[in-house]
């Protein structure tokens, strides 16, 4: 990773330079900043010092990048929480409604949906939520509530009340969740679906019927919760599909996170702050894999780990 | 489900069988897939389309195809044209045997309704795509005057509107389906190859190649695709083949994990013990049985990779980062337009609109796909 | 099934609610040592200071202001003056939370600001600044003489690495160059420069007290420019949240005879990273100040009750850059050929609408030396353009189009620009279009900023580029040695490689006037000069937009840049 952003041509002194840069300013810069050592070197260093917990400097924030992952990180994490719980949420409802109603119009035309939103590009599918549910329902349809089109609250903030604020976090936190939420939902409901298919088909289903269990019991108490457990194993695989999305969602809505803020990084050649991302988001996608197992072994009796 | 076979044997008056054929024959002659469809058979839908809309642009465009024949643009669109005219003809002219009720049967739930919709939308797209010199006046890449005809909405002269450089969107679009599609369809072509071979080679023959290629696709997948992506993409602004090729790199990793599983079950299945005990090649195993057996999945992933390279594409482009902006792809279009939202929406919306079409008919037929071959498959 | 809903929401409550409550606590800025230091001292002073300021009398006092733009500030550099390298966190720096020693009044000539009065020896070899002495810095310690030597010590000391090194070209390096009189009074050392006090408005001062033991190696990666500065101007820095906002309260100690009190109780800078968002924003009442937006989106703003646009002309030119080390771009008629070759004023009126002007000289209208007669001739001509190329050799030998010269060489290039810059995107498409009827194969090509800043401004003798698209801000203090000059051949800006004696020995002579007087028909044999050899093309003038909210009144913005008079800016009481 480190090779691969310091192959890209520039560094951050081309990037910074103006008509008023003479050579030996721009030399004295890069020294400044630690760049004009060779590559092997440079790479040792910023080695020798993350493994020490120094994550280096961040040129573009002008700041240690261990304050900025600070800042940053729980941004992402909430938003990735929220969409990841909206989505989990609506994908086991929608999946249990269609096992239901398995192959009639109803089964299908949410299939359909849930395909459509899936299939739009999700940077697109954000900038109309925002013009339906922000410019469009405040200024041409006069709703009395609409959604702010970015930031996680207003600039008055600070001065409300703990409930008020909860509400106004809320109300900045539903577009961009929801716009996660639409697109990640189609493959939780399809898994979903499945899986109570599955279990509709089950004996000890078959015999809670025949016990003669209400249907409402039967479908809630028996072959739901049975239907959930393998459900729980794919929250962990979705970690990797929710960080991609957050980089397009935290764009469009100004949302102060890691993944725009990778992007901005490999821009403007802020190595230190790609490398420390990278590595965060890997540490990330690995603790998903691993929750995913751990969740897999307590549920199933059948697997264990020696 | 089937009325529509009783309806036709009703005009006929007798449902007997010569002469159900001898009709069919002179339907499929004339308008070829009708016969098929009124049998059940719902690919006869398509091939009905596809005649309709080859004599529609024959007959509405016949002045770009008469310029085109006279050796102007679009020779090759022609070509295209008689070669679907042709095809479908002869299918339809074959299949006109499969219209009795024992071919209903047979034909009765191959293809889901979903599955056919999917296909038919794929086959209208990639027509257009490929007949684009037939169906628009205008040039791609070189716009009108950017003084009177820019940013100009929808109108009967510009179907979708002019861009800021006085370019016909519509036309744009139908260029932009060739690179767009051809992203997708390579991409994940390549990825699925790439991953198929790993996949097997890793799972058959184990031991430290296993390891090696495993710990590659640990890795891999370690990352978030898309800052895997935007790594790359720093180095070197991506032309089409090298976008397909990045794309193609990022994405075998999952094919190869799930080839690999398919691998390992199949490999203590008895055809393969008895191939390994006639002393068949590891290579002839692995092309010969595993694959093939394994190629089930892997085709569903590789359908649902196609709209996912399509829409990371898009992506990239709204990241700033995708194809050289000036090349139509979809994702550049809406990346660009985006900016004017509000006050030219067209430039967004329907390239936007594009990609969500074709996308969903190809995660349509991916779906309906995995639905036949696989009913608890994981998520897309 | 009602538990599951029940439990989500429960979750989703706790987070928030968690969240909420976490806001309370210090940001996450101040676990820096120098932050936790300094910023307590700010906010204590700040509480003192303001029970000591009398309570406004005037109903313009009040509200707050939200600014968003597409990058955080500390992106340029943030209130850290040694590394400003752009022009929106410069402007913070000059007029929101620093002080330079003067600054450019409504007449463009240079007006007291920190410095009360000035003067400059016979020789013009010495100037002495006379400070105010009712300026604090936001923790309560005076600015002071001491403050102005430090910074003077450091921008001029190489081993800093100042951006803008050229800036100070003219002053005596270091100890030297500057010497404390008494606490409010300050001498300093310089060859003669007719804009001698330009870099004076340019540089806010930085506090000594604070920075005066940093190594000077490390004043442009100090945690001061982006975590925690401390200013002495009219705005008070509070905090900034990474790649969110900064915020920003009125100073209520701000000297009475520099205006007092600024209007505005509280400003916020906003970074959204999508125009359209804040465009959306702007629409909707979250934001009241649209730094930058597109000229497309004028017409919208201007329809609408609840906005108001301004504009005003730049320092910005924007050129095509000739690498002309390649042997396509070596003969200057080439050169004029491919400015006359395609229609400038067709692009800029479709493009920039009203909002720009075709560029015809590295001299912007709005600077007082741009001389409107230098380059007049250099308007739309395809048939001179196509007479320049066959006379300098260049035509067409083998019928595919495209022109060669004597050795094959195809007149075929590359016009690189940064990819998501629209404009530049269709002037290069433009251009494409029309110079190939001319037989000239020019081919837009999209790069990646960092990745085209870098292989063009790399110090050498050769560049990877053959063409690209870029703009220059300029200062008030113009000069282009290290664009043009051949000294400057290898170095970072000296991209197109331009190597005249005529305009090193006009450069050389602007640098060494005097004065303006004397300094004018220079700039003009300069301009002149410039459009006969044409290293660059120029391509237009753009102008600087801001999108308001109709609420927000007294916005007096000019060249000198949209935050000049932002102390005088006050919200409708109405819409508080």
């Amino acid at each position: 990773m480190f090779v691969v952003v310091h192959l890209a041509p520039g560094d951050p002194v081309d990037i910074m330079a103006g008509p008023a840069l003479t050579a030996d300013a721009a030399a004295q810069m890069r020294a400044n900043f630690g760049l004009d050592r060779p590559l092997a070197v440079q790479y040792g260093r910023w080695l020798a010092a993350f493994a020490t917990g120094d994550f280096g400097y961040s040129h573009t924030h002008q700041a240690p990048v261990r304050t900025v992952l600070a800042s940053l990180l729980p941004n992402t994490l909430s938003l990735g929480a929220a969409a990841l719980l909206g989505s989990f949420v609506l994908g086991i409802l929608i999946g249990v409604v269609q096992a239901l109603k398995h192959r009639t119009a109803v089964d299908g035309a949410l299939s359909v949906v849930m395909l459509f939103f899936y299939s739009m590009p999700s940077f697109w599918l954000a900038l109309m939520l925002t013009l339906t549910f922000g410019l469009m329902a405040r200024n041409v349809w006069g709703w009395p509530i609409w959604f702010p089109a970015s930031g996680m609250y207003s600039v008055d903030y600070q001065s409300l009340g703990s409930a008020a604020r909860v509400v106004e976090r809320l109300r900045y936190l539903t577009l961009p969740t929801l716009t996660l939420t639409l697109v990640l939902t189609a493959g939780i409901a399809r898994f979903m679906r499945g899986s109570m298919l599955e279990v509709i088909g089950e004996d000890y289903v078959r015999t809670a019927r025949a016990k003669g269990l209400s249907e409402r019991r039967v479908i809630w108490g028996h072959a739901f919760r049975n239907a959930l457990l393998p459900i729980a194993t794919l929250s962990g695989l979705y970690v990797p599909l929710l960080l991609s999305g957050t980089v397009f969602v935290e764009s469009v809505f100004g949302w102060p996170g890691m993944g725009r803020a990778m992007v901005e990084a490999v821009h403007a050649r802020d190595y230190p702050l790609v490398m420390a991302g990278s590595f965060v988001f890997a540490v990330m996608v690995v603790a998903g894999n691993l929750l995913a197992d751990v969740l897999y072994a307590a549920i199933d009796p059948r697997v264990r780990y020696d | 489900m089937r009325p529509s076979i009783h309806e036709f044997d009703m005009t006929e008056g007798v449902a007997e069988r010569g002469t159900a054929h001898r009709a069919a024959s002179t339907l499929a002659f004339v308008l070829p897939g009708l016969p098929q469809l009124l049998a059940g058979r719902k690919r006869g839908a398509l091939a009905l389309g596809a005649w309709v809309a080859v004599w529609m642009v024959l007959w509405l465009r016949w002045s770009a195809v008469r310029a085109a024949l006279g050796g102007g643009r679009g020779s090759g669109a022609v070509t295209i044209l008689g070669i679907t005219l042709v095809a479908v003809w002869v299918w339809s002219w074959r299949a006109r045997a499969d219209v009795g009720p024992a071919a209903q049967e047979r034909a009765s739930d191959t293809w889901g309704g979903p599955v056919v919709v999917g296909v038919g939308a794929l086959a209208a797209i990639v027509l257009a795509a490929l007949l684009a010199p037939l169906l628009t006046d205008f040039d791609p890449y070189v716009g009108g005057s950017i003084r009177s005809e820019r940013l100009i909405g929808p109108s009967s002269a510009h179907l979708l509107g002019t861009d800021r450089l006085a370019r016909d969107v519509f036309t744009r679009i139908l260029y932009g389906a060739r690179i767009s599609l051809t992203i997708g369809l390579v991409a994940a072509g390549l990825a699925a190859t790439l991953g198929t071979m790993a996949g097997a080679v890793a799972g058959y023959v184990g031991g430290l190649v296993d390891s090696v290629i495993m710990r590659t696709v640990d890795i891999v997948l370690a990352f978030p695709r898309l800052v895997l992506l935007i790594s790359i993409v720093a180095i070197v602004r991506p032309s089409v083949p090298l976008i397909v090729v990045i794309l193609a790199l990022t994405q075998w990793p999952s094919t190869a994990r799930l080839v690999r599983g398919e691998v390992l079950s199949l490999k203590e299945r008895d055809f393969i013990v008895a191939a390994r005990a006639l002393g068949m090649s590891r290579s002839r195993i692995i092309t010969r049985h595993l694959v093939p057996n394994a190629l089930g999945p892997v085709i569903v992933a590789t359908t649902l990779g196609v709209g996912h390279a399509i829409v990371l594409e898009a992506g990239l482009s709204f990241l700033g980062i995708g194809l050289s902006p000036s090349i139509p792809s979809w994702g550049n279009m809406v990346a660009e337009g985006r900016e004017n939202l509000l006050e030219a929406w067209w430039l967004s919306t329907f390239p936007g609109l594009a990609i969500v079409v074709t996308v969903l008919a190809i995660n349509l037929v991916g779906d309906g796909l995995r639905d036949a071959l696989d009913p608890r498959a994981h998520a897309p | 099934m009602h538990r599951l809903l029940l439990g989500t929401s429960i979750a989703l409550a706790t987070l928030m609610g968690a969240s909420a409550c976490a806001e309370d606590a210090p940001p996450v800025a101040w676990s820096d040592p120098f932050c936790q230091s300094v910023m307590p001292r700010v906010s204590a002073w700040l509480d003192s200071a303001s029970a000591a300021a009398p309570a406004p009398t005037d109903d313009r006092y009040g509200g707050t202001l939200v600014a968003a733009g597409i990058e955080d500030l500390s992106r340029g550099g943030g209130m850290n003056a040694f590394l400003a390298n752009d022009y929106v966190a410069r402007q913070h720096q000059q007029y929101v939370t620093l002080m330079t020693l003067v600054r450019y009044g409504n007449d463009l000539e240079p007006e007291p600001w920190l410095a009360e009065s000035w003067e400059i020896n016979e020789e013009g070899t010495e100037v002495t600044f006379h400070l105010r002495d009712d300026v604090v810095w936001h923790d309560g310690q005076p600015t002071t003489a001491h403050d102005v030597a430090f910074t003077y010590e450091r921008i001029t000391d190489p081993a800093i690495g100042y951006v803008n090194a050229q800036f100070f070209e003219p002053w005596i390096a270091g100890e030297e160059g500057v010497q404390v009189v008494d606490d409010y009074t300050v001498r300093m050392r310089l060859t003669p420069h007719s804009e001698y006090l330009d870099p004076w408005t340019a540089v806010a001062i930085m506090p000594r007290h604070l920075l005066g033991e940093v190594e000077v190696e490390d004043l442009i990666t100090h945690p001061f420019g982006s975590l925690c500065p401390v200013g002495n101007g009219p705005f008070v820095f509070r905090e900034h949240l990474t790649d969110q906002q900064w915020t920003f309260v009125a100073n209520p100690a701000f000297p009475g005879s520099l205006g007092g009190r600024p209007f505005i109780d509280r400003y916020v800078y906003r970074k959204i990273p999508e125009q359209a968002t804040i465009f959306t924003e702007l629409l909707t009442g979250g934001i009241d100040f649209y730094i930058q937006p597109r000229p497309e989106q004028v017409s919208r703003m201007e329809e609408s009750a609840e906005t108001v646009v301004k504009t005003f002309p730049s320092r910005t030119y924007a050129f095509l850059a000739l690498n002309t080390r390649l042997p396509q771009f070596a003969d200057a008629r080439v050169r004029r050929a491919l400015a006359l070759g395609w229609n400038r004023s067709e692009f800029v009126e479709a493009n920039l609408l009203e909002h720009g002007r075709v560029a015809n000289g590295p001299v912007p209208p709005t600077h007082w030396a741009y001389d409107p007669g230098a380059a007049d001739d250099l308007d739309y001509d395809p048939e001179e353009a196509a007479r320049l190329l066959d006379e300098a050799g260049w035509v067409d030998r083998d019928g595919d189009g495209i022109r060669e010269n004597a050795d094959g060489v195809p007149l075929s290039f590359s016009v690189a620009y940064n990819a998501g810059n629209v404009i530049r995107q269709n002037a290069a498409e433009f251009m494409q279009g029309q110079l190939r009827g001319l037989g000239v194969d020019a081919r837009a090509e999209a790069a990646d900023y960092g990745e085209l800043i870098g292989r063009v401004m790399t110090a050498g003798e050769d560049r990877d580029f053959e063409s690209l698209i870029l703009a220059w801000t300029v200062e008030f203090r113009l000069d282009d040695t290290p664009l043009f000059h051949s000294r400057e051949f290898a170095g970072e800006a000296g991209f197109a490689g331009l190597r005249d004696a005529e305009v090193d020995r006009l450069l050389d002579a602007i640098n060494t006037a005097e004065s303006r007087e004397e300094a004018r028909p220079l700039w003009s044999a300069y301009q002149e000069r410039i459009a006969e050899v044409l290293p660059y093309q120029f391509l237009y003038y753009p102008n600087r937009i801001m999108g308001l909210s109709s609420t927000v009144h007294g916005v007096e913005a000019d060249l000198r840049g949209e935050w000049v008079n932002f102390k005088d800016w006050w919200i409708d009481p109405a819409a508080r």
